[in-house]
Parts: C-alpha cells; sequence; structure tokens
C-alpha cells in the first residue's frame, strides 16, 4: 500500500474506484451538459481528454494534474452538488485556484455536498496511481489500496 | 478565525440560515488560506458574475436566496461586461431566438438581481469600470473583488488592496462588509520578489510586455524598472490606457494579481524599493527579447500573405482617451494617404458608459465617417462568431490574437495597415 499526503479542502473519509487525467480539468467543457441536461450522472464531455471523455464520473474518486483556471467555472461545483452528482472525492495534484476553491465551500454550505477535495498532493501519486485503481482517503492520506 | 462577537452570533445562525451559510463559506475559505481574521471592506464591488448561462442557475438560485432574505450588499458595486448586447435589430433577433433560450438562459433573471442587490446602474456591466477615475478605490482601500483584470488593476495601479476572489464569496464579502485577511490584504504578501529590468530603446506593447514578465515573473511579484522613463508619473491618459491594457495581459497569463512598477504604480511610488524583498534576482528584457516573442506568436490564418478582412481594436475594452487616439491616428494617416475611407473595415470595441462620452466628441463622427464601427459587444464573442465565416481578423490585441484566428499586430503596423499604408502582410 502506497500513502501520499495533500492539503485538505473539504475533509472526510472516502474509498472508491479512481478515474485519472494527467491534463488539467476543464470544468465548463467537462461537465457543463450533464448540468444543462439536469442529468443524473455525471458523463465528462470533453473531448480533448480522452482518459475521462464519455465517463461516469459520479460517485467516482477523480484524480487530475490540475484545474483550468477561470473567472467563473467553479460555479459549475455549485450546480454539480445541486443536482447530488459530484465525485464522491477531488483529488487535484496543483494547488486549485482560488476562484474555482471559493466556489468548493459555497457548494459545501448552500447544496451540502459531502464530495471530499485535496490538493497539493505529492507528485508521485499522479505516476503511481491509474484509473481502476481503489483508494482510501481519511484526512490528508490517501492511500492506493 | 478569530472573530468578534457579531460574526460569532451570525455563525452562530442568531442573524439567520442565510448569513450563518454565507459566514461558513467566508470562515472555511478564509481558514483554508491562512486567514486569521476579517478586514472592513472599505469600497464598492466589482465583480464577474455578469453571464447569465443556464449552467450557472444554482449560482442565480443562491443570489434570490440573498435578496428574498432581505440582505443587502454594503456597498454599491459594477460588473465585468456583459456577453452580449442588443443594439442592433440583427442582435435583437439573435438575442430572442437563440442567445437566450439556448446558451444564456438566466441572463435577464441574473442582471434582474443584480440591480435589486446594487448594481450601480444598467449600464454597470464593462471591462475598464475600474480605469474611470470618479469611480474607483483609492490606495490602502480593502475590496472583496473577483473580476481579474479589476483586481489586478485596484492591487497595481491603485494600491488598494484585494485578492482574485470567486464568483459568490466576493457578493457574501459584500452582504457582511467583511473579507477573510490573507495574501494580497497583508503588507508581507505584497512584496515582490523578483526585479524585472526594461532594456528597450522604446515602450513595449503593453500585453505582449506583461506576457513576457508574466512568464519571467512564475509566482513571484514583479518589481520592474526601466519602464518610467516611458510612462507618466501622474498616471495621465495615455498611461492609464497603457497599465490598463498592460494589467488584462498580465491577469490572463499569470495567477498573480499584482505587479509593481518603479514610480508608476501607487505603492511603488510611495515604498519604493521598500516593497521589494532582500537578495531576489534580476531579470533584464531588452529589445531582441520583445522581437523574439513577437516572432513566436501563431498566426492562425492558412495563408500568411492574404489580405485581412476585418480589423478588431479593444480587448480589453478601449478607454476614452484610446477611442480619441485611434479616430485622429486614422483621420492623420488617410489624409497622408489621400484617401477617404479604411481599407479595412475597423471595429474599436469599448464599453456603453465610454461609448455615451465617445458620441459627444467630434471624433465620433469623423470615426463614422472614415467608414469605421464602435461596439460595446465583446470582442472575443465577436471574434468567434465571425471566425465561423472563415474572416481574416487583424488585432493589436495579443489576448485576442490568442483566444481567437485574429493575427497581431502592433498598434503602428495595424494604423498602416487599416488606412491603406501598408501593402505587404
Amino acid at each position: 500500500m502506497e500513502e501520499y499526503k495533500g492539503r485538505v479542502v473539504l475533509g472526510g473519509s472516502v474509498t472508491g474506484v479512481c478515474i485519472v487525467s494527467r491534463k488539467p480539468l476543464d470544468l465548463e467543457k467537462s461537465f457543463q451538459k450533464s448540468v444543462n441536461l439536469k442529468s443524473q450522472n455525471l458523463i465528462a464531455n470533453d473531448k480533448s481528454d480522452l482518459k475521462l471523455y464519455k465517463k461516469d464520473l459520479k460517485d467516482k474518486v477523480l484524480v487530475v494534474k490540475s484545474i483550468k483556471n477561470s473567472d467563473l467555472a467553479g460555479l459549475i461545483f455549485v450546480a454539480l452538488a445541486k443536482q447530488n452528482i459530484t465525485p464522491s472525492a477531488l483529488l487535484v495534484i496543483d494547488q486549485i485556484p482560488e476562484s474555482v476553491l471559493s466556489s468548493i465551500f459555497v457548494a459545501k454550505n448552500f447544496s451540502n455536498t459531502n464530495m471530499v477535495v485535496i490538493d497539493q498532493i505529492e507528485e508521485d501519486f499522479l505516476e503511481s496511481v491509474d484509473s481502476g485503481d481503489v483508494v482510501q482517503i481519511e484526512g490528508n492520506n490517501i492511500i492506493i489500496k | 478565525m478569530k472573530l468578534t462577537s457579531e460574526e460569532k452570533r451570525i455563525l452562530n445562525g442568531e442573524r439567520g440560515e442565510t448569513l450563518q451559510k454565507i459566514m461558513k463559506s467566508l470562515v472555511e475559505f478564509g481558514e483554508l488560506n491562512g486567514a486569521t481574521k476579517f478586514a472592513q471592506l472599505s469600497n464598492d464591488g466589482y465583480f464577474s458574475l455578469s453571464v447569465g448561462k443556464k449552467s450557472y442557475a444554482s449560482a442565480v438560485e443562491i443570489l434570490d436566496e440573498i435578496i428574498s432574505n432581505g440582505i443587502v450588499l454594503k456597498y454599491p458595486f459594477q460588473m465585468s461586461s456583459k456577453p452580449y448586447y442588443t443594439n442592433t435589430l440583427f442582435e435583437k433577433f439573435l438575442s430572442l431566438f437563440f442567445l437566450d433560450p439556448v446558451f444564456y438562459s438566466r441572463q435577464k433573471h441574473l442582471q434582474n438581481d443584480l440591480i435589486k442587490l446594487g448594481l450601480k446602474s444598467v449600464d454597470s456591466f464593462s471591462s475598464v469600470g475600474f480605469v474611470d477615475k470618479s469611480n474607483q478605490p483609492v490606495y490602502g482601500d480593502i475590496l472583496a473583488w473577483s473580476d481579474k483584470v479589476a483586481v489586478t488593476y485596484a492591487n497595481s495601479v491603485l494600491g488598494a488592496r484585494s485578492n482574485q476572489n470567486g464568483p459568490l464569496i466576493d457578493f457574501f464579502c459584500y452582504a457582511l462588509g467583511i473579507v477573510p485577511v490573507y495574501n494580497l490584504l497583508t503588507d508581507e504578501g505584497r512584496k515582490a520578489g523578483v526585479i524585472i529590468k526594461i532594456e528597450t530603446d522604446k515602450l513595449p506593447d503593453s500585453q505582449l510586455l506583461a506576457r513576457i514578465i508574466a512568464q519571467k515573473a512564475g509566482d513571484k511579484i514583479p518589481f520592474i524598472i526601466g519602464l518610467e522613463k516611458f510612462l507618466n508619473a501622474r498616471r495621465d491618459d495615455k498611461t492609464v490606457a497603457y497599465l490598463k491594457d498592460f494589467c488584462s495581459s498580465f491577469a490572463i497569463n499569470s495567477n498573480l494579481r499584482l505587479f509593481h512598477i518603479n514610480n508608476i504604480t501607487e505603492e511603488a511610488k510611495r515604498l519604493k524599493k521598500k516593497i521589494v524583498l532582500p537578495s531576489c534576482d534580476t531579470v533584464v528584457i531588452n529589445n531582441i527579447e520583445i522581437e523574439k516573442t513577437k516572432q513566436d506568436i501563431e498566426i492562425k490564418w492558412k495563408n500568411f500573405e492574404r489580405k485581412p478582412q476585418l480589423a478588431y481594436i479593444g480587448s480589453p475594452n478601449l478607454s476614452l482617451y484610446q477611442l480619441v487616439y485611434w479616430a485622429n491616428e486614422v483621420g492623420w494617416e488617410l489624409r497622408q494617404n489621400q484617401r477617404k475611407k479604411l481599407k479595412v473595415k475597423t471595429t474599436l470595441f469599448t464599453s456603453p458608459e465610454i461609448l455615451k462620452s465617445f458620441k459627444k466628441l467630434p471624433e465620433f463622427k469623423e470615426w463614422i465617417s472614415y467608414g469605421g464601427k464602435v461596439s460595446i459587444a465583446s470582442p472575443e464573442i465577436t471574434a468567434k462568431k465571425i471566425g465561423i465565416f472563415k474572416k481574416r481578423i487583424i488585432t493589436n490585441s495579443l489576448n485576442l490574437s490568442y483566444q481567437t484566428t485574429a493575427r497581431f499586430y502592433e498598434d503602428n503596423e495595424l494604423l498602416n495597415i487599416i488606412t491603406g499604408k501598408r501593402r505587404n502582410f
């Protein structure tokens, strides 16, 4: 078992199956369609990210290198939380941009999301983890099982 | 975070559930960023949520909740520019049958909410409203802005203090009149970590230079020396226009929201090198560097040598000074070349409020007489729409050239092309 650490944004305990992308996550391109269609699932729709494209990310552990910075894209999290279709955990290797980060707290307090969010994770994690792996998250510990 | 007794009461829900959720969001966000207290806001807002996309409906519902609970923002505010305007018959048609129902189904609802929450006026949507001197924060003001260019301008040029807050968190701060103190709200967080020395023989293109500086500075706030010899320390209209365009490019190309220019930006004028961390590196930018970066700009046209069909000037939106400048420069060049009309169809982009002022000046009529247009639409969205028809657009905006297929030229080159003086491309 390999163990990694990061900065806890929204804490909690989760064990789940990972879906991994090594590209920056474009929130609008990936999730806008699921929001607009009021979908029951979270189907990633960014054709430029084939690791995620067409995958259902609801209740999965989503692992990405970074999140693309945009003034408003963080609001997508507020919508996902409202529809209750967030991943169970979001693990980001880099620091989540401030404008996106704030929306995660809005989502938590206004839509009661239970999504666990950790960023600034040790770089090796992205090299060790792959889609289909099971990870366990406890506090700031991430364990690949 | 250390809270006052009133802040604790709000957090405990004694002022209602909505204010409790707002306070919880601010406390949690502040604590994650290392804030230990709140500061009182001291001036108006400048927010980024000006786009009523369908996917932002949940955000608009939160604004509804704030309004329905009778919560009033402590200061009035302006917004970033709207995604589209409906001034012409075509725009109205487009809005009614396409934009409103398909893309921006919450736009009208959002605008109504913003008015109820304290939007300064129905025209207070602009990408450059922060350069209006009658309407600006001052040195030391505490803000919670969210428009990244406005935040960069307020911090850097004016010496006010704001982090780049996310959408909704900005409204939350103004609903409570407080903001978590961290990073750019602290003295330490505003200190420069790298000196950038400009050694060019003329004032470099603002957006080009800002891009290079953003790349060189990385995550360290730059203290720029050598630009002061080209700019006016009292920040006249020409300098303000330059700084506005510089801020736009800097904010797009960097995650930093602050730079200092020796003897030009407010904090650098007042504190001089006290705002530079000891023993930081110096990076030199010279003519060769500028030219190399310019040569590296991608040209997205299939055939480089074909003539341009359209010219777009004004991303970010032009100030009144810049509108008059372009009208005068074009008029002078046309007269030199014994022409009456522009060679390339040229549009100047500005904000609704600045256009109102421009229309009162003789230069507006002159510009129209040359065949020029003025638009308050977003140049990016307009260029993307036009791009569908594979039109060859030229621009003096590096930002526009990155976001669309528009081809970049510096001001003088662009002027020569649109007035017919230059014929090879």
